[in-house]
């Protein structure tokens, strides 16, 4: 789970965005700590160099002049060892040494090169240890003269210059991750609110609106041209909305006052003359085109409809009973075995039965009535129709399910659709709105249908909350 | 009975008036809210027939206003808004029952003279009723037992219900969606033959051992108890 939210959090562009700026960040402190080493750490080398190099002309110069002796050279030595502490002079003629060093290091460079080498010195204690010195060798026609100043300095500050330069430079990664995550996050947070708002707007929820910080940042100038944009599409719907509604309302004032003034002279003729019978046949073709227009009518408003106030505590499994009863005779009719199943979970220890629901009773109980009407009109003599209950903690589900000629399921999600019917002649009864409607009413609750084969037949499957 | 019809629609007022009229009733009618309300503040009517959407006052609001000013007279809501939540604003502002438009006469008819009816009778309780008969037919209402000819016959409690609103409505055109909304309790028309099928249940039940026909079809209105 983490990992996975890891691997979107990676592929975003402000963390490859973070990443090439602390690469910049540790770049530009390197050159930094370059510099500073120069000017410091290296400018202390420079100096003992230099020293050394004086020291080395000098004795270079001293061994050149022609009234120098062997024995003034080497006396000019030991005086300079006397004087100072630092300094360490040998000088090597055939097996004769003289000076503060034992013997001659071997392999280090000759004047002018100047190298870095360790000796090993012996205190009054007895204890030895390893120093660094910095020195060269001078061939001078009193022998091979070993020159070396004590560097110990340089190495402590090298060292410690080193280990600051690590600590600085793991803090500015630390920092540039640390604040590159956050903003991250921060950028993320916002995405994720714009990709959660256009779910919700797929899901037919048009009033959801992206939230404002008031900072008038990059973030709530695209919320804001969202939200107008939602605005936009939310007042266009309403008003195609509106004008089927429209329509539809007032064609149905005038077809009433038709149906009205035939029925009225209806009672004027003589029952089973011409003039009733064909008063009946418009009396139907009229209740007919009346009861389209209030069933679009109806699921427009149930469409556009949020939950209404009207929704009240539902007892579902006596719902379901009722279904049963009202359908039982039509199930008759066709010799077909209509089964009510009601399983609930007793698991629980809640207060409440699990069976009551939040809903609007006539509305649920004209949605199912629907399906299992619709089973039983589908399925042939003789046939058997489930209708099982499911109801959980966490659930409610209501599958209808029947043994008869079912649906392809290529037409599973157009019988959804407005006026969609499945014979193309459109010759059947009904007027296709008879799913759309109850679709209209579980979405209404906050649920789920769905459709699957039964082999033979069809499964409708209803999840409410 | 005496009647006030508040609708603004004058084929509808027409319809409505002619319908009553022919059954020997007295009906006035008001085209706009506040005629209507005043109508309804200075007469006694034994019913009021009252359009949601009326210009210059909303149906409710007359009906609240009459409500508060202790007029108890039953009253029902005649409305092109046929949607559930508008049926329960409307029982809720106090009516006694909604009528979506378009709507056919008859059920207007036996919807007003059953709330005409109830609301005689409960002003004279005669204590509770515990059988109703027809002819030969006996229904225990204590017992929920029904006898034809001193037989007793297999009711199923829809069943029972069904014959109890219809026995009890005896001689009164009952239309299907009155019979659905009674019996179930569920405020929608089927659009089916749901309720022809429990009937004609029902009805071959009664008729069982060559009893006479009980339950008669009115085409195009519904079903009625009666002695033929």
């Amino acid at each position: 789970m983490w990992l996975e939210r890891l691997k979107v959090f990676t592929r975003t562009s402000i963390w490859r965005f973070t990443l090439i700026f602390t690469l910049i960040v540790i770049l530009i402190c390197s050159s930094i700590l370059a510099l500073v080493y120069h000017f410091t750490v290296g400018e202390q080398q420079r100096k003992i160099a230099q020293q050394v190099t004086i020291v080395t002309q000098g004795f270079a110069d001293l061994a050149n002049s022609p009234s120098m002796t062997k024995n003034d050279f080497r006396s000019t030595i030991q005086q300079r060892i006397d004087k100072s502490g630092t300094i360490i002079l040998l000088l090597k003629d055939n097996d004769n040494i003289i000076g503060n060093l034992s013997s001659l290091p071997k392999n280090v460079a000759n004047y002018p090169k100047l190298q870095h080498f360790p000796i090993a010195i012996v205190n009054h204690l007895g204890d030895t240890t390893v120093e660094i010195v910095l020195g060269t060798n001078l061939e001078t026609r009193f022998g091979r003269l070993s020159i070396a100043l004590f560097d110990n300095n340089y190495q402590i500050l090298e060292s410690n210059f080193r280990s600051a330069s690590i600590v600085a430079l793991s803090f500015a990664l630390v920092v540039t991750l640390i604040s590159g995550f956050l903003l991250n996050r921060r950028v993320l947070s916002k995405v994720k609110e714009i990709s959660e708002l256009t779910a919700n707007v797929k899901a037919g929820r048009l009033k959801s609106r992206l939230p404002l910080s008031g900072r008038q940042d990059e973030f709530d100038m695209i919320a804001e041209q969202i939200n107008q944009m939602l605005d936009e599409i939310d007042e266009l719907i309403n008003s195609v909305a509106q004008v089927t509604d429209n329509i539809a309302h007032d064609l149905r004032t005038p077809l009433s006052r038709i149906r009205i003034s035939v029925e009225d002279n209806l009672s004027l003729c003589d029952e089973g003359s011409d003039d009733a019978q064909w008063r009946i046949g418009l009396l139907v073709e009229i209740d007919q085109l009346i009861d389209t227009f209030n069933a679009m009518l109806e699921l427009s408003r149930l469409e556009k409809a949020v939950q209404p106030n009207s929704f009240a505590a539902v007892n579902i499994e006596s719902l379901c009973h009722d279904v049963i009863d009202l359908a039982m005779p039509l199930a008759e009719e066709k010799n077909q075995a209509l089964v009510l199943d009601i399983n609930i979970d007793n698991d629980t220890d809640n207060q409440t039965p699990l069976s009551i629901i939040k809903g609007e009773a006539n509305l649920l109980f004209r949605a199912i009535f629907n399906l299992v009407d619709n089973a039983i009109k589908y399925t042939p003599t003789g046939g058997d129709i489930f209708l099982t209950c499911n109801i959980s903690a966490q659930k409610t589900e209501i599958i209808v399910r029947d043994n008869g000629i079912g649906i392809d399921e290529e037409y599973y999600k157009l019988v959804f659709q407005r006026l969609y019917r499945l014979d193309a002649s459109r010759q059947g009864k009904g007027f296709g709105l008879g799913l759309p409607i109850v679709k209209a009413i579980i979405d209404l609750h906050g649920g789920s249908i769905s459709l699957s084969p039964s082999n033979p037949g069809l499964m409708v499957k209803v999840i409410l909350k | 009975m005496k009647l006030l019809v508040i609708e603004d629609d004058k084929t509808t007022v027409e319809y409505i008036k002619k319908g009553f009229i022919e059954q020997g009733n007295i009906v006035d009618t008001a085209e706009n809210g506040p005629d209507g309300l005043f109508f309804a503040t200075n007469n006694h009517y034994d019913l009021i027939i009252l359009d949601r959407m009326l210009p210059k006052l909303d149906g409710l609001a007359i009906l609240a206003a009459m409500r508060a000013a202790n007029i108890i007279t039953p009253v029902i809501i005649l409305s092109a808004l046929g949607h559930v939540d508008e049926r329960i604003k409307g029982l809720k502002a106090g009516g006694d029952d909604y009528l979506a438009k378009p709507f056919s006469f008859q059920e207007l008819y036996i919807r007003a003279s059953i709330l005409v009816e109830r609301n005689t009778i409960s002003q004279k309780t005669n204590g509770p009723v515990t059988e109703l008969t027809i002819d030969n037919l006996v229904m225990d209402l204590v017992g929920h037992k029904v006898t034809r000819g001193g037989i007793e016959l297999p009711i199923q409690p829809k069943e029972f219900q069904l014959l109890r609103y219809l026995l009890e409505h005896q001689n009164k055109v009952i239309s299907r969606t009155l019979l659905f909304e009674s019996v179930w309790d569920y405020h929608f028309d089927p659009k089916t033959n749901v309720i022809d099928v429990h009937v004609a249940k029902l009805r071959k039940k009664l008729e069982e051992n060559n009893q006479s026909q009980l339950i008669h079809t009115v085409r195009g209105a519904g079903y009625v108890v009666r002695t033929s």
